[in-house]
Protein backbone atom coordinates (compact mmCIF):
# COMPACT_ATOMS: atom_id res chain seq x y z
CA UNK A 1 0.00 0.00 0.00
CA UNK A 2 1.20 3.43 -0.98
CA UNK A 3 1.64 5.90 1.47
CA UNK A 4 3.00 9.26 2.03
CA UNK A 5 4.13 9.74 6.03
CA UNK A 6 5.58 13.19 7.52
CA UNK A 7 8.14 12.61 10.21
CA UNK A 8 10.67 15.02 11.80
CA UNK A 9 9.43 17.38 9.33
CA UNK A 10 10.22 15.20 6.02
CA UNK A 11 7.95 13.35 3.89
CA UNK A 12 8.94 10.11 2.89
CA UNK A 13 6.88 8.28 0.37
CA UNK A 14 6.68 4.93 1.23
CA UNK A 15 5.41 1.02 -0.23
CA UNK A 16 4.05 -0.48 2.93
CA UNK A 17 2.12 -3.98 4.11
CA UNK A 18 -0.52 -2.44 6.21
CA UNK A 19 0.45 -5.07 8.93
CA UNK A 20 3.43 -2.59 9.27
CA UNK A 21 3.50 -0.98 12.78
CA UNK A 22 4.58 3.00 13.33
CA UNK A 23 7.50 1.54 15.41
CA UNK A 24 8.74 -0.89 13.23
CA UNK A 25 8.39 1.62 10.39
CA UNK A 26 10.71 3.78 12.32
CA UNK A 27 13.27 1.41 13.71
CA UNK A 28 13.60 -1.00 10.29
CA UNK A 29 12.60 0.70 7.52
CA UNK A 30 13.54 4.34 8.22
CA UNK A 31 16.79 3.25 10.72
CA UNK A 32 15.36 5.99 13.36
CA UNK A 33 16.52 3.66 15.85
CA UNK A 34 15.83 6.52 18.94
CA UNK A 35 12.09 5.10 19.53
CA UNK A 36 12.31 2.05 21.77
CA UNK A 37 10.68 -1.30 21.00
CA UNK A 38 9.99 -2.61 25.31
CA UNK A 39 7.07 -4.61 25.27
CA UNK A 40 5.42 -4.20 21.72
CA UNK A 41 1.99 -4.22 23.42
CA UNK A 42 1.25 -0.74 24.47
CA UNK A 43 1.72 -1.30 28.46
CA UNK A 44 5.60 0.34 28.97
CA UNK A 45 5.42 3.27 27.06
CA UNK A 46 9.37 2.74 25.53
CA UNK A 47 8.11 3.43 22.11
CA UNK A 48 6.20 7.01 22.66
CA UNK A 49 6.62 9.42 19.88
CA UNK A 50 4.53 12.22 19.17
CA UNK A 51 1.50 12.25 16.34
CA UNK A 52 0.25 16.00 15.75
CA UNK A 53 2.10 16.69 19.51
CA UNK A 54 -0.38 14.38 20.89
CA UNK A 55 1.26 11.44 22.72
CA UNK A 56 1.26 7.61 21.45
CA UNK A 57 2.06 4.60 21.54
CA UNK A 58 3.96 3.87 18.07
CA UNK A 59 3.61 -0.37 18.81
CA UNK A 60 -0.03 -0.17 18.58
CA UNK A 61 -0.29 2.42 15.42
CA UNK A 62 -0.23 0.86 11.59
CA UNK A 63 2.26 2.85 9.96
CA UNK A 64 -0.16 3.59 6.74
CA UNK A 65 -3.32 5.40 9.13
CA UNK A 66 -0.64 8.03 9.85
CA UNK A 67 -0.67 9.92 6.72
CA UNK A 68 -1.79 13.59 6.90
CA UNK A 69 -0.73 13.81 10.35
CA UNK A 70 3.00 15.44 11.65
CA UNK A 71 4.95 12.39 13.41
CA UNK A 72 7.67 13.56 15.95
CA UNK A 73 10.46 11.38 16.92
CA UNK A 74 13.00 11.68 19.54
CA UNK A 75 15.21 12.56 16.74
CA UNK A 76 13.06 15.37 15.92
CA UNK A 77 13.05 16.96 19.02
CA UNK A 78 16.45 19.09 18.92
CA UNK A 79 17.32 22.22 16.73
CA UNK A 80 20.23 21.25 15.22
CA UNK A 81 22.76 21.06 18.24
CA UNK A 82 20.36 22.68 20.60
CA UNK A 83 18.75 20.01 22.81
CA UNK A 84 14.95 20.49 23.14
CA UNK A 85 14.79 21.63 26.78
CA UNK A 86 12.96 18.53 28.13
CA UNK A 87 16.22 16.65 26.68
CA UNK A 88 18.62 19.06 28.14
CA UNK A 89 16.91 18.56 31.94
CA UNK A 90 16.67 14.80 31.51
CA UNK A 91 20.72 15.22 31.26
CA UNK A 92 21.49 17.82 33.90
CA UNK A 93 18.70 15.77 36.72
CA UNK A 94 20.47 12.54 35.44
CA UNK A 95 16.72 11.29 34.46
CA UNK A 96 17.92 7.81 33.66
CA UNK A 97 20.32 4.74 34.67
CA UNK A 98 20.54 2.43 31.16
CA UNK A 99 18.58 4.81 28.70
CA UNK A 100 15.98 2.54 27.39
CA UNK A 101 13.00 4.02 28.18
CA UNK A 102 14.28 7.42 28.12
CA UNK A 103 13.23 8.46 24.16
CA UNK A 104 9.60 7.69 25.35
CA UNK A 105 9.74 9.51 28.61
CA UNK A 106 10.84 12.12 27.19
CA UNK A 107 8.34 12.59 24.46
CA UNK A 108 5.98 11.63 27.00
CA UNK A 109 6.77 14.08 29.20
CA UNK A 110 6.88 17.47 26.30
CA UNK A 111 3.61 15.83 25.30
CA UNK A 112 2.43 16.03 29.10
CA UNK A 113 3.51 19.43 29.60
CA UNK A 114 1.54 20.72 26.59
CA UNK A 115 -2.07 18.86 28.48
CA UNK A 116 -1.18 20.27 31.72
CA UNK A 117 -1.20 23.70 29.56
CA UNK A 118 -3.94 22.68 27.82
CA UNK A 119 -5.68 22.59 31.10
CA UNK A 120 -6.37 18.78 30.93
CA UNK A 121 -7.55 17.24 34.16
CA UNK A 122 -5.82 13.92 36.14
CA UNK A 123 -6.87 11.51 38.30
CA UNK A 124 -4.79 13.08 41.45
CA UNK A 125 -6.32 16.48 40.74
CA UNK A 126 -9.37 17.58 39.39
CA UNK A 127 -9.07 20.99 37.61
CA UNK A 128 -11.02 23.26 38.52
CA UNK A 129 -12.19 26.05 35.85
CA UNK A 130 -9.48 28.97 35.00
CA UNK A 131 -6.99 27.30 37.63
CA UNK A 132 -3.88 26.36 36.34
CA UNK A 133 -2.56 22.66 37.22
CA UNK A 134 0.34 22.41 40.24
CA UNK A 135 2.81 19.91 39.19
CA UNK A 136 3.67 18.57 41.94
CA UNK A 137 5.71 15.19 42.45
CA UNK A 138 2.85 13.18 42.77
CA UNK A 139 0.66 14.90 39.56
CA UNK A 140 3.99 14.31 37.55
CA UNK A 141 3.89 10.28 38.36
CA UNK A 142 0.57 10.26 37.67
CA UNK A 143 0.89 11.97 34.46
CA UNK A 144 4.13 10.13 33.31
CA UNK A 145 2.13 6.56 34.78
CA UNK A 146 2.23 5.43 30.81
CA UNK A 147 5.88 5.05 30.73
CA UNK A 148 7.64 2.89 32.70
CA UNK A 149 11.24 2.64 33.68
CA UNK A 150 12.46 -0.76 35.02
CA UNK A 151 15.81 1.05 36.12
CA UNK A 152 13.67 2.97 38.98
CA UNK A 153 14.83 6.33 37.40
CA UNK A 154 11.71 7.74 38.67
CA UNK A 155 12.66 10.52 41.18
CA UNK A 156 15.41 12.04 39.00
CA UNK A 157 12.50 11.92 35.82
CA UNK A 158 10.53 13.87 37.76
CA UNK A 159 12.91 16.48 38.86
CA UNK A 160 13.65 16.70 34.89
CA UNK A 161 10.47 16.93 34.24
CA UNK A 162 9.93 19.54 37.09
CA UNK A 163 13.28 21.25 35.90
CA UNK A 164 11.90 21.92 32.04
CA UNK A 165 8.22 23.12 33.39
CA UNK A 166 10.03 25.23 35.88
CA UNK A 167 12.46 27.12 32.75
CA UNK A 168 9.46 27.19 30.94
CA UNK A 169 7.46 28.81 33.44
CA UNK A 170 10.30 31.37 34.02
CA UNK B 1 -0.31 -10.89 12.46
CA UNK B 2 -2.54 -12.39 9.68
CA UNK B 3 -2.83 -10.63 5.93
CA UNK B 4 -5.73 -8.10 6.45
CA UNK B 5 -6.30 -4.75 3.94
CA UNK B 6 -6.69 -1.18 4.64
CA UNK B 7 -9.28 1.56 3.61
CA UNK B 8 -9.80 4.85 4.44
CA UNK B 9 -13.79 6.32 4.89
CA UNK B 10 -14.22 9.42 3.45
CA UNK B 11 -18.02 9.13 5.00
CA UNK B 12 -20.10 7.67 8.00
CA UNK B 13 -22.02 6.29 4.50
CA UNK B 14 -19.11 4.72 3.25
CA UNK B 15 -17.98 3.48 6.63
CA UNK B 16 -21.07 1.38 7.08
CA UNK B 17 -20.82 0.00 3.37
CA UNK B 18 -17.47 -1.19 4.62
CA UNK B 19 -18.38 -2.69 7.84
CA UNK B 20 -22.15 -4.16 6.28
CA UNK B 21 -20.16 -6.02 3.32
CA UNK B 22 -17.64 -8.10 4.72
CA UNK B 23 -18.45 -9.81 7.88
CA UNK B 24 -14.64 -10.01 8.71
CA UNK B 25 -13.92 -6.33 8.34
CA UNK B 26 -13.47 -4.16 11.60
CA UNK B 27 -13.22 -0.42 12.59
CA UNK B 28 -9.60 0.24 13.57
CA UNK B 29 -10.42 3.47 15.74
CA UNK B 30 -7.41 4.08 17.84
CA UNK B 31 -6.37 1.22 17.13
CA UNK B 32 -4.98 0.30 20.32
CA UNK B 33 -6.72 -2.56 21.58
CA UNK B 34 -7.56 -4.10 18.04
CA UNK B 35 -3.83 -4.06 16.65
CA UNK B 36 -2.51 -5.65 20.39
CA UNK B 37 -5.22 -8.41 19.86
CA UNK B 38 -4.30 -8.48 15.66
CA UNK B 39 -0.76 -8.75 16.98
CA UNK B 40 -2.02 -11.86 19.81
CA UNK B 41 -3.77 -13.85 16.99
CA UNK B 42 -7.17 -13.34 18.71
CA UNK B 43 -8.35 -10.85 16.31
CA UNK B 44 -7.67 -11.54 12.31
CA UNK B 45 -9.81 -9.87 10.70
CA UNK B 46 -10.17 -9.69 6.73
CA UNK B 47 -10.27 -5.92 6.09
CA UNK B 48 -9.69 -3.00 8.49
CA UNK B 49 -10.86 0.58 8.01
Amino acid sequence: MRCTLNINGTDHPLLLDPRVTLLDLLREHLKLSGTKKGCDHGQCGACTVLMDGKRFNSCLALAVVQQGRRITTIEGLATGEQLHPMQAAFLEQDGFQCGYCTPGQICSAVAMLDEVRAGSPSFVTAVKAQQPVDLSEHEIRERMSGNLCRCGAYPNIVRAVQQAWRKEKA
Amino acid sequence: MRPFTYSRASTVDEAIRMISQDQQAKFLGGGTNLIDLMKMGVEAPRHVG
